[in-house]
């Protein structure tokens, strides 16, 4: 048995606090799901379904049973970069105005920039729950770049 | 090429008004065109409806079954770490 499942299945099951995701962890569950074909079981009915639809029913029966609550999207920011003055995804200029600061992999600051708008934006956010070893050692950074307090699953309860 | 007469509040023509005085813009009637032209891009998806799909798991996670069952080779932190290229906690 996966040694947090008992530590997942406590804090989803639980109603309160709510658990919100960004449709970027919404596209990163989605992926996981379609990477592990062959270890994904699911009963008959939808077994046979084709691939595409049998993991967007996955994802979608795991928001259901959890209680997940999926942001939406931040908005957009004009930036201004070499001849072009665009709009882009919110949550890529704030990555890129926190790298200095944070210095961790893109998907990371993608994840936890987003998480930073949704909580200004959207949902006020007490924490950032993650199993990331990357994020976990820059906690501190992160708070106060960011304004996020980030823990383990397992240092829930 | 159509006219629409639109009155927008104090505060948006503002904000506007910054944009172009930042040279993001070349005027007002620029800044509105490229946000609806924006705006007007953005695609329907071609999300799957698995409604049906998903009341029957959850009517067997009802019965106290688990319809969903992954039995992966490496842990849940693992996979996913390894779909970011590193080291899992």
């Amino acid at each position: 048995m996966d040694p947090l499942y008992h530590a997942a299945r406590s804090f989803l099951s639980e109603q309160q606090p709510r658990k919100i995701v960004s449709a970027l962890s919404f596209a990163e569950l989605t992926a996981v799901l379609a990477r592990v074909r062959p270890e994904l079981q699911l009963p008959e009915p939808v077994q046979k379904e084709p691939f595409k639809r049998r993991i967007r029913a996955a994802v979608e029966y795991i928001f259901k049973d959890a209680g997940l609550t999926l942001a939406s999207q931040v908005g957009t920011s004009i930036v201004h970069v070499g001849e072009r003055t665009v709009p882009i995804p919110m949550e890529y200029s704030r990555a890129a105005s926190e790298a200095h600061k944070l210095r961790l992999k893109a998907l990371d600051l993608l994840h936890l920039a987003y998480a930073s708008l949704i909580s200004r934006l959207e949902f006020k956010l007490d924490l950032f729950v993650t199993g990331d070893q990357d994020i976990l050692d820059t906690t501190s950074q992160i708070e106060e770049a960011l304004g996020l307090r980030t823990m383990h699953p397992k240092n829930l309860a | 090429m159509g006219v629409v007469p639109v009155r927008l509040d104090d505060a948006e023509l503002k904000r506007i008004d910054l944009l172009v005085q930042q040279k993001h813009y070349k005027s007002r009637n620029e800044a509105i065109r490229q946000m609806l032209k924006s705006k007007l891009s953005e695609e329907l998806t071609e999300d799957e409806d698995v409604h049906e799909l998903v009341e029957s798991l959850l009517r067997i996670k009802k019965k106290g079954k688990d319809p969903l069952v992954l039995k992966l080779q490496k842990t849940a932190v693992e996979t996913v770490a390894e779909g970011r290229g590193r080291r899992p906690t």
